[in-house]
């Protein structure tokens, strides 16, 4: 059988985690001097349980020998590289233009749907948000 | 008679126009969720939350409690109609349901499963009535050891509800780990802050759940392309024959269901799973079940609704949530502002008491929703995916960044809903790690001041009756899905 390598991946972040707070952690008070723990104590002790339990998930899968998901992961690679794309074009060119262009790509270039229908869709969607959150709730929008 | 006079007092607030339009909004839309494909009650009121931070928490909470039992009605159209459990809790309605819609009886399948889910809820409701109070009443004597030890247990008991209790640890422990970036609030000491300022005030629990639920949920059902055939639905009203069928169905389910919603680290789905089991072994012939018995829809839909109002006992009275949208609606409380557990029903009774009473309202309006309109919502079945998600993205950008006009925070959703996906596609439990970042500072306070009573000795857990109960129902929980296994071992 086929490891699924994106599941172990997922195990080893939470291990690296945990890892990551036993380092930070250690650097930090762990007992105060009223008899209760200081800053360092909890950081310390869910690092520790975090990196065991995330490495107890990765001996399993190994064990186990997970079938992998046959789903592709293409699109939602894809998805998540538009949302990260407007995310970063929010300081430069707005809310509105990044969320616009945002949703004309996932219509129009991922979805194949119609142009004209795409860029209609966009721009109402956008345009709604725009009004709920810059109108309506008052928000400074990029 | 007090619970009388505090009920009066919630439906009168309950009963006012800006309530009644939260409630109604609510179960509409937790109906759409329950029916939409790719997005489920929590990832409703996770994007929900940017747009009532800082509104009333009366009406949010109305609003939220709606989309989480009015789901439980919509999951029902896509067992029925589609054979595709729009909600794990409707799996074993599918088994029956689909098989009726098969032989052209998809509307008294939706007709009796709506009139029992519509019994369930409003008899559940008034469980939740009568019992609440009472055990946050008897849990008042709650000191710090006793509210570590109910963390704990509703760490576990939720970790334990999913595909694996390893894999809830984990995310649970995570949430907790997540929660102690930013200044510790006992002694002032920036924590985990990797020299960013922004990230002083620690990760905002909206950002995570609109992550987790709204980005890492979308970008997974991305790959859900077109509509799927649908059967189609005629009138919703079922025969004299089939409500005599049913009529002791519902109630055994409402009774089931309330009594394991109530349950930790039980819930709707193993309710659903009882009460068919139930009804199957009680039927005078059992073959019929599994292949159209109207009884098999009847029993796990009452039972499934009971449990909704089952699981708010708990998150209510002890502030232990039983499933992933009540632990959203648990850390809703908190960022209004208010501390679930059992001090809410004393100091937030006029909150509590309008929720409860929004419940019987809102059955109610669901049950008048769904008997002339079930064919109406069944065409939303029919609504590709493609054109739902990207609207929701959006959203979730516009959400997170409106919390704290922060593009950091926007960036911090990029790289959650990218876990998020990940614990998607992997069956990865998220609802423990909301659950962790949420309780995570009282977990923290409560265990300092118990080590501080104890100078320090961890035996206080283990001495106190009420915690020790506490921390054994919490390794029950963790043993739950054992017994779940031997017991459907030996039933199937």
């Amino acid at each position: 059988m086929r490891l699924a390598k994106g599941e172990l991946t997922l195990a080893l972040v939470f291990a690296a985690l945990g890892a990551l707070w036993i380092a930070r952690a250690a650097g930090m008070p762990i007992w105060g001097d009223s008899f209760a723990p200081d800053s360092g104590f909890l950081p310390l002790i869910y690092g520790v349980l975090l990196l065991g339990l995330a490495l107890a998930a990765v001996a399993q899968l190994l064990a186990a020998g997970t079938v992998s998901s046959s789903e592709s992961i293409r699109k939602p690679l894809i998805v998540l590289g538009a949302l990260t794309a407007a995310v970063a074009a929010l300081p430069l060119a707005g809310f509105a233009l990044s969320v616009f262009a945002l949703l004309l790509f996932l219509y129009a270039a991922l979805e194949r749907l119609p142009l004209l229908a795409s860029a209609a869709v966009s721009a109402a969607i956008t345009g709604l948000l725009y009004l709920v959150f810059k109108t309506w709730l008052g928000v400074p929008l990029p | 008679m007090n619970e009388l006079n505090l009920l009066l007092n919630g439906f009168a607030a309950a009963l006012t126009l800006k309530h009644l339009a939260m409630c109604f909004l609510g179960v509409l839309m937790g109906q759409m969720v329950g029916v939409l494909p790719g997005i489920g009650p929590a990832a409703a009121i996770a994007l929900l939350l940017p747009l009532t931070f800082g509104a009333d928490p009366t009406g949010a909470i109305i609003l939220f409690a709606g989309i989480y039992y009015g789901s439980q009605y919509g999951g029902t159209l896509t067992s029925v109609l589609v054979s595709v459990p729009g909600e794990s809790s409707t799996v074993m309605t599918s088994i029956d349901g689909y098989q009726l819609a098969l032989q052209g009886r998809a509307g008294p399948a939706l007709g009796i499963a709506a009139i029992g889910s519509f019994i369930a809820g409003t008899l559940g409701t008034i469980g939740l009535m009568l019992l609440a109070p009472a055990l946050a009443n008897a849990a008042l004597a709650f000191g710090p050891p006793e509210y570590f030890a109910l963390v704990v247990l509703g760490l576990t008991a939720l970790a334990a509800v999913g595909s694996s209790v390893l894999k809830g640890l984990v995310t649970g422990v995570a949430g907790l780990l997540l929660g102690t970036i930013g200044i510790d609030p006992q002694n002032g000491i920036a924590r985990f802050d990797f020299g960013q300022t922004w990230l002083l005030d620690g990760l905002e629990f909206i950002v995570l759940t609109v992550a987790l639920f709204g980005v890492g949920e979308v970008v997974a059902s991305s790959v859900l392309g077109v509509a799927r055939p649908v059967a189609d639905v005629k009138s919703a009203l079922p025969t004299r024959a089939d409500w005599r069928a049913c009529r002791l169905p519902i109630l055994r389910g409402t009774g089931i269901g309330f009594l394991v919603g109530v349950l930790p680290a039980a819930g709707a789905t193993i309710a659903s799973f009882i009460a068919y089991i139930v009804e199957k072994k009680l039927a005078k012939d059992p073959s019929r079940f599994g292949k159209g018995a109207i009884e098999g829809v009847a029993a796990p839909e009452s039972a499934n609704n009971a449990a909704a109002a089952g699981a708010m006992v708990p998150m209510l009275s002890l502030g232990v949530p039983g499933s992933g949208t009540t632990a959203i609606i648990l850390g809703a409380l908190i960022m209004f502002g208010i501390r679930p557990g059992p001090e809410l029903f004393a100091k937030n009774a006029d909150l509590v008491w309008a929720v409860i009473a929004s419940m019987y309202i809102g059955n109610l309006i669901l049950l008048v929703l769904n008997l002339p309109l079930a064919g109406l919502f069944a065409r939303l079945l029919k609504v590709p995916y493609r054109w739902l998600y990207p609207p929701i993205l959006a959203l979730c950008i516009a959400g997170v960044y409106a919390q704290a006009n922060s593009v950091e925070d926007c960036w911090l959703l990029v790289a959650f809903g990218a876990l998020g996906w990940l614990m998607k596609r992997y069956d990865w439990s998220m609802a423990p790690m909301i659950l962790g970042l949420v309780l995570g500072p009282l977990f923290e306070s409560a265990l300092r001041q118990s080590l501080t009573i104890s100078h320090g000795s961890g035996i206080i857990f283990v001495t106190r009756p009420l915690s020790a109960t506490l921390l054994a129902l919490a390794l029950l929980a963790l043993t739950a899905p054992l017994w779940t296994r031997l017991y459907r071992a030996k039933t199937i």
